[in-house]
């Protein structure tokens, strides 16, 4: 069956010596039920032969005039070159679900939906930072996420996966470069100016997550660092939309609250009264954060792999912990701002 | 991406109440033939998931106040200290705790928010007697 060209689809690969990964991403874009009309890789001065393997592989390589020093920077250069009505960016190791983008093209079904993102899932599950991330993927993408789509408001259009209507992208100047998060950073902005966000749970996604500490810590610390200058920016202009006000309060209420919990309280209560029983506070939680989980993984067969991988979460989440005290002190109390963009792996 | 410490605290317990209201809302839109297949098809599953999390958000709370606090046995005569009282209730039902919590969190937001609209609403009328 010939395949239809999406003939108003672009896409963006912004790549920094992917090598190892960018032929698989181009591959499962050229797989797809609905390929792309131009597939775009910006080789940002990699030091490997990622734009060689990517131009073998037929796809149009740009490279610019020197090292953006950011994966936004990377594809707002791509973004001046783009003509179609709609501009999807893929991390360069992320593949796709082969009807992914089918799926996420029947998101745009209104004039003013500016962006649809989709289910993310690690594609190898076999280290505990992986594991650890495949359960915490689980279970925001099938119970937080579903419940923001149903009031219109998802919190961030997963910059890993995400396509855009490109007017809008433009009018925005692309990607902003001022914070560590530009997705959330753009979705807030979205937002502001009244436009749809869409989250499509079929369009699937699967991202090489960071295997070891040594990424997974320049992940967290990107991630958490980015929550926190978004939450500096965005503040009073999130605090005057309805529902994401509420959702932004509370996870910026847990992301503090509980990493103080983590990081101090529970250890010093245990020290203070010698009683072990305070370290069920790590985990009281389980069984309730679990049934999400367990539900999504049985549905996707992957039910063992879900049991396995749940403790990982929780060594995850303590040790994120660390990281997100690390930026509300830096960024808050230091006014000490996190600008060098590192990569998760 | 996903920053936060997902399951730790009051967020869990806001998508809940969430899923709550919003079963509700859903059932109502139903009844007044206003609502799609797909969004019932939403709201019936996050119930599902929702009612399952609170089935064992109960275990857990009676487990932690059963086996753990093992909360002291209190008379609730008049004249017994409230400070007591409220320990005695807190320690039999912990899931207080985070609800109250929550409650204020969003009840905060809101107060911000309506002072956010009023500002908003009182420079606009200046402009337009200016």
């Amino acid at each position: 069956m010939k395949k239809t060209i999406s003939h108003d689809l672009t896409v963006i690969i912004p790549a920094y010596n992917e090598s190892a990964s960018i032929v698989d991403t181009i591959n499962s874009l050229k797989q797809q039920t609905k390929p792309p009309k131009r597939i775009i890789v910006v080789d940002d001065f990699s030091s490997d032969d990622t734009g060689k393997k990517a131009k073998a592989c037929g796809v149009e390589v740009l490279v610019p005039p020197q090292n953006t020093g950011s994966k936004a920077g990377a594809q707002n250069f791509a973004l001046t070159h783009i003509t179609t009505t709609l501009t999807m960016a893929l991390d360069a190791d992320t593949t796709l679900a082969p009807d992914a983008i089918e799926k996420l093209l029947a998101a745009f079904d209104k004039p003013n939906v500016a962006a649809a993102c989709g289910f993310v899932i690690p594609r190898h599950v076999r280290t505990l930072w992986e594991r650890g991330r495949y359960i915490e993927y689980l279970l925001a993408f099938t119970f937080y996420k579903p419940i923001q789509e149903y009031i219109g408001k998802p919190l961030i259009s997963s910059g890993c996966f995400s396509m855009y209507q490109t007017a809008f992208l433009k009018e925005h100047d692309g990607w902003p470069q001022r914070t560590m998060a530009e997705d959330m950073d753009l979705t807030w902005s979205f937002h502001q100016k009244n436009f749809i966000i869409r989250f499509i749970p079929e369009a699937i996604c699967y991202p090489i997550e960071p295997e070891n500490y040594h990424f997974m810590q320049k992940q967290l610390k990107r991630w958490s660092h980015g929550f926190v200058q978004n939450l500096a920016l965005h503040w009073k202009d999130v605090l005057q939309i309805q529902y994401l006000n509420s959702i932004v309060a509370v996870s910026a209420w847990d992301a503090l609250m509980g990493a103080l919990l983590y990081v101090f309280v529970l250890p010093l209560l245990t020290i203070l009264f010698h009683n072990p029983l305070f370290l069920l506070g790590y985990f009281i939680d389980s069984p309730i954060t679990f049934v999400p989980v367990f539900y999504k993984g049985l549905l996707r067969k992957e039910g063992i792999m879900v049991i396995v991988s749940f403790p990982c979460f929780l060594v995850l989440r303590i040790v994120n912990s660390f990281f997100i005290l690390e930026a509300f002190w830096s960024e808050l109390v230091l006014r000490k701002r996190l600008i060098a963009y590192e990569k998760g792996h | 991406m996903n920053v936060g410490l997902p399951g730790t605290g009051i967020g869990g317990l806001f998508y809940l109440t969430s899923v709550v209201i919003l079963f509700v809302i859903e059932a109502l839109k139903s009844i007044a033939r206003h609502s799609s297949a797909k969004k019932r098809r939403l709201i019936f599953e996050q119930a599902c998931i929702t009612t399952a999390m609170i089935v064992a958000a109960i275990g857990v709370n009676y487990i932690v106040s059963t086996f753990i606090l093992k909360k002291a046995p209190i008379a609730y005569a008049p004249s017994h200290n409230p400070a007591l009282i409220i320990l005695h209730i807190l320690q039999s039902h912990p899931i207080l705790v985070p609800v109250i919590l929550m409650i204020s969190i969003l009840g905060l937001t809101q107060v911000i928010y309506l002072l956010f609209m009023i500002r908003r609403r009182y420079s606009q009328g200046r402009e337009r007697i200016i």
